[in-house]
């Protein structure tokens, strides 16, 4: 039995008198790629955004292994070595592709304000360390070329990919991604098929939000299907894509 | 390294300008730019960093001014040294403003530094034990360098200049560094950068401390310019010049407030000496202001030192995939605002109350 | 402690604090449609007032259409800001907007220093009586009109945002942009409205407070900072949190300056305006704060 990465227990959030998750449990196994599905509505963004402190959740417990993740901000739920790329939280549009990697690269420095303002030799150290991780990020996905280049001027897919590459610089245990392929076309979308795939092969856990089937089907490990904010299924995408409740849910939402 | 560059080419203006130019006029003028380029050095730091604003800087800038004032004439503080403690004492009371306002989203920094500045005013106004009120504190001594005084225009111009390019050394150092990019990037997304790790409120919380620092070392520079302090210049009014030399200038770029508080402290002269043989310019300065002000948010948002097209990229478009796309259009028709809205039953991140 | 005094503290504060309600209102009906903090609105009171005094003394019309008139006048002149400095930035940051009504204040202000010059003018009381005796005070019958014209003036805006077209629409506008956009509703239009109000109940609390505190062309900024102070203390946005925000800043200004120090009087805005957004920054009628920001 591998031992979960990510748990939440009873998860409950409301906005106001709305209802958005309703006793949500299930958990994320190390090392696996877990899917969350659902119909538009379903209230798979604010899961994530419970999990990565943007709002308190209004009951339930969040667990990263054994730390207690309920309650903090985003910022040390970051710390704690989870990192996630969102649809609306784009990347940084007027600084350059390097700048943004090194952004997502915050958590590996420390230098702060009179350090940095007297370049005193450690942050530079600090400095010179932090560009060089950059660059073998933006090297990996072949973005390097690009890297002095406004990310605002790159077409969505470089965008998207930058995005990615601030996300992984960061270095962390739990990679959280909000749609990654909504925008982009099939071609993009094996491709970023295929990054995921060769991320969980380097033991990375990757928890993501989807619409696009054929990608959840191929890269997911296991998935889990939101409706109306319950857990309505959970397993193998087979197992998933055989429930009744899951269809219906998929129909109804048709419907609507 | 171009910024490099252009404080060099600043050095030796200010050399060249310091060591040909001897009229008081001049000297008084451009004594004046530099310490108001310090202020708005600061003030451009936090609004063009952090995105946030201060109407309260005047009131920053006047605690140097008085702390150096009330130090040296009351107590023979050395002058140097009532400057230290001057920030010190700014950048404190500047932290226990920013604490508790910088913690909530949206422009409450603005309301809390509103307040602030008032308060600061009024004490200057009214505690006349210390302050000695309206009237003003006289007789400040004036700052030395090794038993030199530097009583003359020209000697202090020597001081602030490089004092000035000192403070542009450390906003650019910061700018490029960790702190400096988390800054620009909770600027544009505040949520993305704390998903990526940022402690926005801390990081706000330390330009802010830093920019009242940059005031108040001002202020204390003014006091002893002209051995002079009273409160009426360290009101809402100069927190306003203050945004528009920010503003003006360009608050992205580092030469910008600088720009900015050269041209208004020329323009304040100039309309000055104007008002002074036609009494109806008095108010006609003050539309000048707000009319410029207004203009330039409408036409030039970006402010006078920007360049003026983006920098293009030097690389070549490499093969991406989907190059061919063009980037998606920032949310700003109310048909792409729905195109942005979250698909989720999460609430609207942004109820989109831009008019 | 003489009572006298109490009760005539209390009434110059309740006067005072309605003057400052009429303000928070204003500022609250331009942040409610837009999330603008409409730093302009001093100036249109200021305006409300030297144009009264204009009419009256300058043109000799009837007191009482000198002081109705520039109502019209004023709002005019939101509904002018708006469409030419407001609506060409409407894509732009919030901050560049509440920018954009800071340089908007600071030109209005010089155009009235230009207009009228640095001096007060007087202007009548609009009832022609001896002030009333009330336990041991007096009561000036134009501090009266204040708190008439402040409450009637509450009252018929609550009544215009439930019953009228207009404002129901831009009721909606305020609550869900999009969704009163998908409607059919004209946002831009109901933004310059909310303006347009602004610089009427502003020049109401300009007319109505001249015979008070003569206006000169730099009344506004005062006015506005405290009128400001009331808004956050009961709530921005919230119009029953203004009128209450209006009268504890009115009346611990007038105790303060009373019992305290006369001196520091002005500093008792702010210092409350400190410690509600330290404590409180919702404001003490609002429930949560308002998420005005992605």
């Amino acid at each position: 039995m591998i031992s979960p990465l990510l748990r939440v227990v009873g998860l409950t959030h409301n906005f106001g008198g709305l209802r958005a998750l309703e006793q949500v449990t299930f958990s994320v196994p190390e090392g696996a790629v877990f899917g969350l599905i659902g119909p538009n509505g379903a209230g798979k963004t604010t899961l994530f955004n419970c999990v990565t402190g943007v709002f308190p959740p209004s009951r339930g417990d969040i667990w990263l292994a054994e730390v207690p993740l309920t309650g903090l901000p985003p910022h040390a739920v970051a710390a704690l070595g989870i990192s996630r790329t969102s649809q609306n939280l784009r990347p940084w549009r007027d600084m350059t592709v390097l700048e943004n990697v090194l952004v997502g690269c915050h958590l590996l420095g420390s230098c702060g304000l009179l350090g940095s303002a007297l370049r005193l030799p450690a942050c530079r150290r600090e400095e010179r360390r932090l560009r060089e991780l950059a660059l073998q990020c933006l090297e990996r996905v072949h973005l390097a070329d690009h890297a002095h280049d406004l990310v605002g001027e790159l077409p969505l897919g470089g965008q998207r990919m930058v995005e990615l590459t601030r996300a992984l610089a960061a270095n962390p245990r739990l990679l959280m991604l909000d749609e990654p392929a909504a925008g982009l076309h099939t071609r993009e979308t094996q491709d970023l098929g295929d990054l995921i795939a060769s991320l969980r092969e380097q033991g990375l856990t990757v928890f993501l939000i989807e619409h696009d089937m054929s990608l959840v089907m191929s890269v997911c490990d296991r998935v889990a299907v939101l409706d109306h904010g319950e857990l309505i299924a959970e397993g193998t995408p087979r197992e998933v894509q055989a429930d009744r409740r899951v269809l219906e849910a998929y129909l109804g939402g048709a419907a609507e | 390294m171009s910024r490099g560059w252009g404080l060099v080419l600043f050095a030796v203006a200010a050399l060249a300008f310091g060591l040909l130019v001897r009229g008081p006029y001049y000297l008084n003028i451009a004594v004046f730019i530099c310490i108001h380029g310090l202020v708005a050095l600061g003030l451009g730091l936090l609004m063009g960093g952090a995105g946030q604003i201060s109407l309260g800087h005047a009131g920053f800038y006047g605690l140097g001014a008085y702390a150096s004032a009330i130090l040296t004439t009351r107590w023979g503080v050395n002058p140097w040294l009532a400057m230290g403690l001057g920030a010190l004492a700014t950048g404190l009371v500047a932290a226990l403003v920013g604490m508790p306002t910088l913690r909530l989203r949206g422009h409450y920094l603005a309301m809390g530094t509103l307040g602030l500045g008032a308060i600061i005013q009024i004490v200057f106004n009214q505690a006349d034990q210390i302050t000695e009120g309206p009237s003003g504190i006289t007789a400040i001594p004036y700052l030395s360098i090794a038993g030199l005084p530097l009583s003359t225009d020209h000697r202090f111009f020597f001081l602030v200049w490089p004092l000035l390019l000192g403070a542009m050394l450390l906003g650019g150092n910061l700018l490029d560094s960790r702190l400096g990019r988390a800054l620009r990037a909770l600027g544009e997304n505040e949520g993305a950068a704390a998903a990526a790790g940022v402690d926005v409120p801390r990081a706000k919380l330390a330009v802010f401390v830093l920019s009242a620092v940059f005031a108040s070392v001002a202020g204390s520079l003014y006091a002893h310019y002209l051995t002079y302090v009273s409160p009426s210049p360290f009101g809402f009014a100069f927190s306003i010049q203050l945004l528009v030399m920010v503003i003006l200038g360009g608050e992205k770029s580092l030469w910008g407030p600088l720009v900015g508080a050269g041209v208004l402290t020329v323009l304040h002269q100039v309309l000055a000496g104007a008002a002074h043989q036609f009494p109806f310019f008095d108010g006609l300065e003050t539309v000048a202001y707000g009319v410029i002000l207004v203009l330039f948010l409408i036409f030039r948002p970006q402010g006078l030192a920007a360049p003026l097209r983006k920098p293009v990229s030097t690389s070549p478009p490499g093969p991406f995939p989907g190059a061919e796309r063009e980037p998606v259009p920032q949310a700003s028709s109310p048909a792409a605002e729905i195109a942005a809205l979250p698909s989720d039953g999460s609430e609207p991140a942004a109820p989109g109350v831009k008019p | 402690m003489e009572w006298s005094a109490l009760v005539q503290y209390v009434l110059t504060g309740i006067t005072q604090g309605a003057i400052y309600a009429l303000l928070a209102v204003g500022f609250n009906l331009v942040y409610s449609a837009t999330g603008i903090i409409n730093f302009a609105q001093g100036e249109f009171v200021m305006l409300g007032g030297m144009l009264a005094v204009t009419c009256y003394s300058f043109l000799h019309l009837p007191l009482w259409l000198s002081a109705i008139l520039p109502i019209g006048v004023v709002m005019l002149v939101g509904a002018g800001i708006h469409q030419l400095a407001i609506r060409p930035l409407r894509h732009a940051h919030l901050v560049t907007l509440i920018m954009a009504t800071v340089g908007l204040s600071v030109a209005l202000r010089g155009l009235a220093k230009v207009l009228w010059g640095a001096d007060s003018y007087p202007l009548p009381a609009f009832s022609n009586v001896d002030p009333v005796a009330l336990a041991g005070a007096s009561v000036d019958p134009q501090s009266l009109w204040v708190m008439g014209v402040a409450a009637v003036t509450g009252t018929a805006l609550t009544l215009f945002f439930r019953y009228s077209l207009t404002g129901r629409a831009m009721t909606a506008c305020a609550a869900r942009p999009l969704a009163a956009c998908l409607a059919g509703i004209r946002v831009e239009r109901m933004n310059m409205w909310a303006f347009a109000l602004a610089g009427g109940v502003g020049a109401i609390a300009g007319a109505v407070l001249a015979p008070i505190a003569l206006p000169s062309f730099d009344v506004g900024t005062s006015l506005a900072l405290k009128g400001f102070c009331a808004a956050i203390l009961g709530g921005i946005g919230n119009n029953a949190g203004a009128l209450l925000g209006g009268l504890l800043v009115g009346l611990l200004e007038s105790l303060g300056a009373g019992y305290i120090s006369s001196g520091y009087k002005d500093a008792i805005a702010f210092l409350v305006l400190l410690i509600v957004l330290v404590l409180r920054p919702q404001g003490l009628l609002n429930v949560t704060m308002r998420r005005d920001e992605s």
